[in-house]
C-alpha cells in the first residue's frame, strides 16, 4: 500500500537550502566559495546559473537576472559541473565543440583564436577525435573546461572542478584556470573541497554552512588572523594524562586559543602563542608525563576552516 | 535577445541520426520484430474475414485491411517517439541542468534529438514499407498510386508527429509532480496503441466509444493519416480530419509551453 500511496502523495519536509546570503563580486575577480557538504554551495551556483528560483531575494549577474532571463544569461556563463558532464557522450569531442559553435552562434575566426587557446592550455589534442566515453576523467574534465570557455563567457562557474582527479591532473587544470583568468579577465566562482585549489587560485573567499555566510574576505586575513596558532605534536608515554582545562582556567583562555586531542595515541595540542607560551605547555606536558619525540607547526590552513566550519571559532 | 536559431538545434537530430546508424544490428533486430507483429496482425484479420463469410467489414475489404495494417506501422514510424521518457529521465537524473545552462530552448533540444530518430524511422523503415504496399497494390489489384492521398498521408503524419511529441512531452514534465512516470508511461504506451486505431481500425469501435474518440487526440496519431491514404476520407472530409489535428498540435504545444513555464520553477536537483 505504500508504495500505491507514494504514487500519488509524497511528504515533503522543507529545508532552508540558502538562507540570508549576500555577496557580490567584481569583473575578473576569482572566488573561492566553500563550505561543508550540503551548506548551500551547489544550489547557490545553480541559482546564479538560472537553473533554480530562489523563492525570495534577487540576483543579478552583469544586469540580468539569471532564473528569469535564462538564454540570456546563459550567452554570458560558462559552467563546470565536476560530477556531471556537458559534453555529448557518443560524440567525440571535436564534434561537442563545433555544436557549442552553432548553439553560442561564435564566429570562425573567433572559434580558431579560441580553440588554439584552449587546446594549447589544456592540452585538448590528443584525445579531440576520441568520444566523450572513452574519455579518462581528467581528459574529460579537461574537455568540460574548454566547453564551458569557447564562447568566451563573463562568468566562469567552477562546481568542484577537481574532483575525482591525481595530483598532476590537479595541478594543469589549476593552471589552466589561472591562465583563463588572466588572459580573458573572466570572472571564475569556484566551490571545492580541496583547500589547495583555493590557496592557488583565490585571493577572496566565501563560507557558506547551513545555508549561511559564515565568511568573505581574503584567504591572507584568515591566515594573519590565525597566524599565531601553533600545533604542537607530541609522542608521550601517558597522552591522556595533560588536560587543557587546568591551564586555560589558569591563563583566562578559550577553546579557541588552547585545546588538545589524542590522535592515534599521538597528543596534539593547538595553542595561540600570544596567550600563551610555548614553553609553559611543554612544562605542564613534562609535568604530567613522559616526553618521547616532539615536533612543532603552523595551523594548516586546512585546520582553521574546519574549524570555521565546526563553529569552533568565533568569525565575527 | 538573439534568438537561438533552427541551425543550433540541427546537430541536437545530427546526432540521434548519426549514433543511430552505428547500433545497426539493434536496427535489423527492430525491424525484424515489427514485421514479425504486422504480419501476425495479418494473419489474424485474414481469418476474421473468411470466417465472416462476407466481403467487407465495417466497410473495409480484406484488401483495404491489408493497406491499412501495413499503413499503421509506416505512420508509427512517423508518429512514435520517446520524450515523455527522455524528459521524465533528465527530470529524475538532474541533467536537465545541462540543458538548462545553455542559450537553447529545452522542448527546442528534445524535438530535434527526436526529429532524428523519425528522420532516420521514417527512411529506413517507413518509406521501403509504404513503397512495398503501393507495389502490392498495384500488381496484384491493379490499383494505381493515388499521388494526393500519398501527399496527404505525409503531411496528416507529420502533424500526428507535433500532435504526439507535445502529448509527450506535457506526459515527461510530470516527473515534476510524480515520481513512478515509468509505470505511467507503460500504460500510456498501451492505452494509446489502442486508442489511436493502430490495432484495430476507430470504425470497429462502438458508436458510442467513436463518439467521445472523436474529442480526443489520439485517432488524430494514426487513424487520420492511413485513412487519408486509403481514400477513407476525401474532399471535405480530409480537410475537416486535417484542421482536427492542427487544432491539436496547438492546443498541446500551447499547453506544452504553459506547463513547461511552470514546472521549471519548482524544479529542484538532487547532489552534483
Amino acid at each position: 500500500m505504500g508504495s500505491i500511496k507514494t504514487l500519488f502523495s509524497r511528504e515533503y519536509t522543507h529545508k532552508r537550502a540558502v538562507d540570508h546570503m549576500s555577496f557580490s563580486v567584481d569583473r575578473g575577480e576569482v572566488v573561492g566559495y566553500i563550505g561543508p557538504n550540503g551548506a548551500g554551495k551547489s544550489t547557490t551556483i545553480k541559482m546564479m546559473t538560472g537553473i533554480l528560483v530562489p523563492t525570495s531575494g534577487n540576483i543579478q549577474v552583469d544586469g540580468i537576472t539569471p532564473y528569469e532571463q535564462r538564454q540570456k544569461n546563459a550567452m554570458n556563463i560558462g559552467v563546470v559541473f565536476g560530477q556531471r558532464t556537458q559534453l555529448w557522450w557518443d560524440l567525440p569531442v571535436r564534434e561537442t565543440f563545433s555544436i557549442l559553435k552553432e548553439i553560442y552562434n561564435v564566429n570562425d575566426a573567433d572559434y580558431k583564436k579560441r580553440m588554439s587557446f584552449l587546446g594549447e592550455v589544456l592540452e585538448l589534442e590528443p584525445f579531440l577525435a576520441t568520444p566523450v566515453r572513452s574519455l579518462s576523467l581528467g581528459q574529460r574534465m579537461r574537455a568540460d573546461l574548454a566547453a564551458a570557455m569557447i564562447h568566451n563567457p563573463k562568468v566562469l562557474y567552477l562546481d568542484e572542478p577537481t574532483i575525482g582527479l591525481d595530483v598532476v591532473v590537479k595541478e594543469n587544470v589549476r593552471q589552466a584556470i589561472k591562465q583563463l583568468n588572466a588572459e580573458f579577465n573572466t570572472t571564475v566562482i569556484l566551490t571545492t573541497h580541496d583547500l589547495s585549489d583555493i590557496e592557488e587560485l583565490c585571493k577572496r573567499i566565501i563560507i557558506i554552512d547551513n545555508g549561511r555566510k559564515v565568511y568573505d574576505g581574503t584567504l591572507a586575513e584568515i591566515k594573519s588572523r590565525f597566524g599565531t596558532m601553533r600545533r604542537l605534536e607530541l609522542k608521550v608515554k601517558n597522552p591522556y594524562a595533560f588536560k587543557a582545562e587546568p591551564l586555560r582556567a589558569k591563563y583566562g583562555l578559550s577553546g579557541d586559543e588552547l585545546s588538545c586531542e589524542v590522535v592515534d595515541g599521538q597528543l596534539n595540542i593547538e595553542l595561540d602563542r600570544n596567550r600563551i607560551g610555548i614553553q609553559e605547555v611543554i612544562n605542564e606536558v613534562l609535568a604530567k608525563t613522559e616526553l618521547v619525540d616532539m615536533s612543532l607547526f603552523e595551523t594548516k590552513i586546512e585546520e582553521i576552516i574546519k574549524k570555521i566550519y565546526r563553529n569552533e571559532v568565533n568569525m565575527e | 535577445m538573439r534568438e537561438a536559431s533552427l541551425k543550433s538545434y540541427l546537430p541536437f537530430a545530427k546526432g540521434t541520426f548519426q549514433s543511430l546508424l552505428s547500433y545497426r544490428l539493434n536496427f535489423f533486430l527492430y525491424v525484424i520484430g515489427e514485421l514479425t507483429t504486422v504480419f501476425a496482425t495479418y494473419y489474424i484479420w485474414l481469418a476474421v474475414y473468411k470466417n465472416s463469410g462476407s466481403q467487407t467489414l465495417h466497410g473495409f475489404s480484406l484488401q483495404d485491411m491489408f493497406t491499412y495494417i501495413f499503413m499503421c506501422q509506416v505512420a508509427l514510424n512517423f508518429v512514435s517517439n520517446d520524450a515523455s521518457y527522455e524528459v521524465a529521465n533528465e527530470v529524475r537524473e538532474g541533467s536537465i541542468a545541462m540543458n538548462l545552462i545553455r542559450p537553447i530552448r529545452y522542448r527546442m533540444v528534445i524535438l530535434f534529438r527526436i526529429l532524428g530518430e523519425v528522420i532516420y524511422n521514417v527512411c529506413f523503415v517507413g518509406t521501403p514499407i509504404l513503397l512495398i504496399v503501393c507495389g502490392v497494390r498495384y500488381f496484384s489489384h491493379g490499383i494505381a498510386p493515388d499521388l494526393l492521398g500519398i501527399a496527404g498521408f505525409f503531411l496528416s503524419a507529420v502533424m500526428g508527429f507535433l500532435i504526439y511529441f507535445y502529448f509527450n512531452f506535457i506526459f515527461g514534465l510530470s516527473a515534476f509532480y510524480i515520481s513512478n512516470v515509468w509505470g505511467m508511461n507503460m500504460l500510456k504506451g498501451a492505452i494509446i496503441n489502442f486508442l489511436s486505431g493502430s490495432m484495430i481500425p476507430i470504425q470497429f469501435f462502438p458508436g458510442w466509444a467513436q463518439d467521445i474518440l472523436a474529442f480526443m487526440p489520439f485517432n488524430s496519431l494514426i487513424y487520420t493519416p492511413v485513412m487519408i491514404f486509403l481514400g477513407k476520407y476525401q474532399g471535405m472530409e480530409a480537410v475537416k480530419a486535417l484542421l482536427i489535428q492542427v487544432f491539436w498540435v496547438l492546443l498541446l504545444g500551447i499547453s506544452g509551453v504553459l506547463l513547461w513555464q511552470k514546472a521549471i520553477k519548482k524544479l529542484t536537483i538532487q547532489g552534483g
